[in-house]
């Protein structure tokens, strides 16, 4: 089942920092949908990397800007393992294999990641929306 | 650059900082030399003389050679962390520096350990302790050769923290 534009608008809403309405519109997905939402979520993901290290990103460029969005908050810096998210951050731009990390702190670690990936490119909302065009088609192709 | 692992011993008694559990021991004034020599050889990157000197102690000494050049280490550490964070640091400022270190010397320097090194010298020694000696073996000199490094000390600075360290070195190993 393709991503639906239910699932778009909660993760935009995320992405634009509208918290209370994307727990609206999140607590509104039934379980299947919340499938589709995850695979929306590592689609962005996915695309927001290759957007900020696939030219020019180097192995210190990834562990700094894990380090940077740790460092925002005591809170990231306890919740985010630096070499879990730096992995995670590898695996989209090579082949390299995270099979051993699970898929729950695989989605905790795209969620932060990816808004501070969204936060450093300061999008438009044009430009967010773009970025959530391009996740999708990935993200439908995924769930195909 | 002398590697991380270093071929010098673990100390025979854990020294992790200057609130850390005090260890036991005699540093005789040659040895106490020997411990500044070999670490500032360590920290300006002359590994051949570094090289000379660890072979020598350890082979002097035994496993307690490397309680001296621990201490040596734990406590330049602990002056120039302080010297560069202040008390006033925060958790956001460690990590972006233990990323700095990482991304410098590579991926071996395991980041939360790191951390905890870091933020034990700082004053916080709860969070050094139950470190696996291993990968504190590896952080404390990684962060070392950075943190003096990026303070580009001129000759006489260097001399100064090392002869501060090694004060406060002796005295760490003179506790009972």
């Amino acid at each position: 089942m393709p991503v639906t534009d239910e699932q778009v608008a909660a993760l935009r809403a995320y992405l634009a920092d509208d918290l209370d309405q994307h727990r609206q519109l999140y607590a509104r997905l039934d379980r299947a949908a919340r499938s589709g939402y995850t695979a929306l979520l590592a689609a962005a993901f996915f695309e927001a990397v290759n957007r900020r290290f696939a030219q020019e990103g180097t192995a210190a460029d990834v562990i700094e800007f894990v380090a940077d969005v740790r460092g925002r908050s005591e809170a990231l810096g306890e919740a985010i393992d630096p070499r879990a998210a730096e992995r995670l951050i590898r695996a989209a731009l090579t082949d390299e294999d995270i099979d051993d990390l699970d898929d729950k702190a695989k989605g905790g670690l795209y969620v932060v990641l990816l808004a501070g990936l969204i936060g450093d490119e300061q999008l438009s909302d044009d430009g967010l929306d773009e970025l959530l065009a391009e996740a999708r088609k990935v993200a439908d192709e995924w769930l195909r | 650059m002398t590697g991380l692992m270093s071929s010098w011993p673990k100390p025979a008694r854990s020294l992790t900082n200057g609130s850390g559990e005090p260890v036991t021991g005699e540093v005789s004034t040659r040895d106490g030399h020997q411990g500044v020599a070999a670490l500032r050889a360590f920290l300006t990157g002359d590994d051949d003389t570094f090289g000379q000197l660890s072979a020598h102690l350890q082979s002097r000494d035994g496993p307690g050679s490397g309680d001296t050049y621990a201490a040596m280490q734990a406590m330049t550490l602990t002056l120039a962390a302080r010297r560069r964070f202040g008390p006033a640091y925060t958790p956001g400022e460690v990590i972006r520096f233990v990323a700095q270190v990482r991304a410098v010397l590579g991926d071996e320097v395991d980041p939360l350990t790191a951390e905890r090194v870091l933020r034990g010298v700082l004053g916080d020694p709860v969070s050094a302790e139950g470190l696996d000696e291993h990968a504190k073996a590896l952080a404390v000199p990684a962060l070392l050769l950075v943190l003096v490094g990026q303070e580009k000390l001129p000759g006489e600075d260097l001399e100064t923290l090392l002869a501060q360290a090694r004060v406060m070195a002796n005295h760490l190993l003179a506790e009972p």
